[in-house]
């Protein structure tokens, strides 16, 4: 199933001028504990999604909150010519189509 | 929503304490607002200027449908006085202008159209102006296609009727922006399309005219953590004496 039919929030939002981070929330623990044991999501999922050196990716599975997050270097500083969202909160949606086996 | 960061070395780690909406807070009780607002549930410690936020213990309730308090955060004061420097610097004055695409031919091999009129656009610039393209830097935004993301977008080659068009160009000052845009305004607005044979007009400009000046634009040039031999050496300090018969003269002083 989709990351995003099982998730309560997918976002994005820059962490600073410097850095993206995602978050990827849920509600139910069993949901949460269900996409953490496929261990689909990880490091190296965010590096190929987004274009960057796995070892540029901090990725921090958070059980108690029941969330996955994780934080890459931005492409382009906040703000820079060029860059095309000012806050990142757009940065999200490869996350969305992420397949979670049954 | 509730967002936070925090300095750690000199770059900045994110942490967030409650969800999305306030009204989470009570409605959706099993949400990640609860499991953070257990003690220590989860471990962080973020290093700032001159110590150490701590959350480890830190607790997030519910205090009303549309706030939280937040307690037990601690602050660990480190040996050193460090300081925390940001700094941010003029790039430059940009000019931009937008307009629309909708013909089939030109949206089915845009790369191509695209890449001719910036090839014919940096000539121009060239021949008239007299610059080169290192002394101006310019960007061509196609929204509907890859507008948000830019090279991370997976869905690029997505079947669209109508690509939404920002050009921004950034020089030195305001004046030789805005000559540069108008070099890409008739590029953008006529350069052929080999499906149709004659003159067309080839976006839909928003604008007359279509380039409008955004002015100064800056960007961050500084980022650090300095530890000063004093808290005073990195400060200038001024003391005016106030309330004497006759007025003392400012004195300036530089630790």
């Amino acid at each position: 199933m989709r990351l995003d039919r099982l998730a309560s929030l997918v976002r994005s939002k820059n962490a600073g001028p410097f850095q993206l981070t995602f978050d990827i929330m849920f509600i139910e623990a069993d949901v949460y504990e269900r996409v953490k044991s496929s261990k689909v999501l990880n490091a190296s999922l965010i590096a190929r999604l987004y274009d960057c050196a796995l070892d540029s990716v901090q990725f921090f599975e958070c059980d108690n909150a029941l969330a996955f997050k994780a934080t890459i270097p931005r492409r382009r500083v906040q703000g820079e010519f060029g860059d095309p969202d000012l806050h990142g909160g757009q940065q999200h949606v490869p996350l969305m189509a992420v397949e979670i086996p049954d | 929503m509730y967002e936070a960061t925090a300095v750690a070395g000199t770059f900045r780690i994110p942490f967030w304490v409650v969800p999305s909406a306030p009204t989470c807070v009570t409605s959706q009780s099993p949400n990640v607002f609860w499991y953070l607002s257990k003690p220590a549930v989860t471990a962080y410690l973020f290093r700032e200027a001159s110590g150490t936020l701590d959350l480890q213990q830190a607790m997030f309730e519910a205090a009303t449908d549309s706030s939280v308090r937040v307690s037990g955060a601690r602050f660990h004061p480190a040996s050193a006085y460090d300081v925390k420097l940001e700094g941010a610097e003029l790039a430059g004055y940009a000019t931009v202008m937008i307009g629309g695409i909708r013909d089939p031919f030109i949206i089915g091999r845009l790369d191509w159209w695209l890449g001719k009129m910036e090839e014919y656009f940096e000539h121009s610039v060239r021949a008239i102006l007299g610059l080169n393209p290192a002394d101006y830097q310019f960007s061509l935004h196609t929204y509907g296609r890859d507008g948000v993301m830019g090279e991370l977008e997976p869905e690029r080659n997505s079947a669209v009727h109508e690509i939404g068009v920002v050009f921004e160009v950034l020089a030195a000052d305001q004046r030789t922006a805005t000559e540069i845009a108008k070099l890409a305004r008739q590029p953008l607005l006529h350069l052929p399309v080999p499906e149709w044979k004659g003159a067309v007009t080839t976006i839909a400009y928003l604008h007359n005219p279509p380039q409008i000046e955004r002015g100064p634009v800056y960007r961050f040039n500084m980022h650090h953590v300095v530890t000063p031999r004093t808290e005073e050496e990195m400060f200038r300090i001024e003391s005016v004496e106030i309330g004497s018969r006759v007025a003392a003269p400012a004195v300036a002083r530089t630790a």
